[in-house]
């Protein structure tokens, strides 16, 4: 099965106080700012070539709006449109957004708004493409290079692990069992990473972190000392997850949404015929912290 | 520090109190007495630190709708990460809360007599 998604393309993060939390975004969490349209802010990391991987939108509460995945062909737009079809999944055609061609747009069994586009502006990332650098100078706080995945809560997540399985083809890397043998959470991919979404038990539409990529054990620690010199609330970190391998902080933007700084570097890489690896709800404490053991309180409890 | 203590939280049905220095959230001041209570994003947004007033005014701050809403708010519901108080308050403490008193005493700073 060819993959067809290359990745986690946009997500759409709220705001209690657009100012505030755009000051947050751009020098503590480091994202670059390329517009400011009205109530939403777009922002990026450095090494992202698209338009915007972030808006981030004023309104009167936390959580996530959208999320977007961005196809490899534009013909995988069409070849997505047949299975939302075949599938009989309501959706909406977008003719354009900000900087963006078509899009279509349906709600998950998740409960959440998800969007798939091919186009949109290619405008480089912070690099010259004749000769780059390894990174550019001059940024600010975390400054992480991209978007990586999201984790989301879902009130039934079998069926809607079976339905980005089956109706959008992503493949499950790994997956959290209960003694009956039912996958209770699961991280799914298509890009040649061990996640680009995962699902966990939770409210419908309920919005648990985006996770932004860094690129080091180096970067891991000085993102924390970055947190925690501007008092950011940590929830975890810096960190293993047993579940995937990547190390983790995560923490919370001003408006209380969960923010994660994931080492990519330390996951691995998917093959085509890769097979899901299995955790038992049992040991649910190193699947999803390794180094602790145990949950802590807020985990599954805490999300926007 | 007394000079900074502007208004007492009395928790109830414990009984205990803090003292919450101006501009000071009510759960700030419940971190900074030594005793802990469940909070979660620290941000107004997942609504974990939920309490409720039994008596008192707060300054509410900026909170999401979605987990504080107005009918909410008029019962007494606040959060306490973000609430300041503008009087002296009683709060209602709940299993959810789990409220846990200072564990070792010498590190919190001494209510005033």
């Amino acid at each position: 099965m060819p993959y067809r998604i290359s990745r986690l393309g946009t997500v759409e993060i709220r705001s209690l106080d657009l100012d505030r939390d755009l000051d947050y975004y751009v020098n503590v969490l480091g994202l670059q700012l390329t517009a400011r349209e009205g109530r939403t802010a777009y922002l990026k990391g450095w090494d992202e070539r698209h338009a915007y991987s972030v808006m981030l939108t004023g309104a009167d509460q936390a959580g996530m709006a959208r999320m977007a995945f961005r196809t490899v062909d534009p013909e995988d737009l069409d070849y997505y449109e047949n299975r939302l079809r075949k599938f009989s999944v309501k959706y909406d055609v977008i003719p354009e957004d900000y900087r963006r061609g078509r899009a279509l747009r349906f709600t998950a069994p998740s409960g959440h708004v998800v969007e798939l586009y091919n186009e949109m502006d290619y405008t480089g990332n912070l690099l010259p493409t004749v000769n780059p650098a390894p990174w550019p100078e001059g940024l600010k706080g975390i400054a992480p290079p991209r978007l990586d995945h999201t984790l989301v809560t879902a009130p039934d997540p079998p069926k809607a692990i079976q339905f980005f399985q089956e109706v959008l083809e992503f493949r499950v890397s790994e997956m959290l069992v209960n003694p009956e043998g039912v996958p209770v959470a699961a991280w799914l991919w298509q890009r040649p990473a061990p996640h680009d979404i995962a699902i966990v038990p939770g409210r419908a539409g309920g919005f648990h972190h985006a996770a932004f990529t860094v690129d080091s054990a180096e970067a891991l620690f000085r993102a924390a000392d970055i947190l925690t010199m501007h008092k950011a609330r940590i929830d975890y970190g810096p960190g293993r997850h047993g579940i995937t391998r990547g190390t983790t902080i995560y923490f919370f933007d001003p408006s209380g949404n969960r923010l994660e700084t994931f080492g990519g570097y330390t996951a691995y890489q998917m093959d085509p015929d890769c097979r899901a690896v299995k955790w038992t709800t049992d040991q649910i404490g190193p699947a999803v912290f390794y180094y602790s053991q145990e949950l802590n309180e807020t985990f599954l409890s805490v999300y926007t | 520090m007394v000079a900074d203590c502007n208004y007492t939280v009395r928790f109830s049905p414990l009984g205990d109190t803090v003292a919450c220095r101006d501009g000071e959230t009510v759960l700030a001041a419940i971190m900074r007495s030594g005793a802990k209570v469940m909070f979660g994003c620290r941000g107004g947004g997942c609504g974990t630190c939920k309490m409720r007033l039994i008596s008192g005014r707060v300054d509410d701050g900026r909170c999401s709708a979605a987990v504080l809403p107005e009918a909410e708010k008029r019962e007494g519901a606040f959060l306490s990460c973000q609430a300041r108080p503008l009087s002296d308050l009683t709060v209602e403490l709940t299993e959810a809360n789990r409220y846990r008193k200072p564990s070792i005493p010498w590190l919190g700073v001494a209510d005033p007599p």
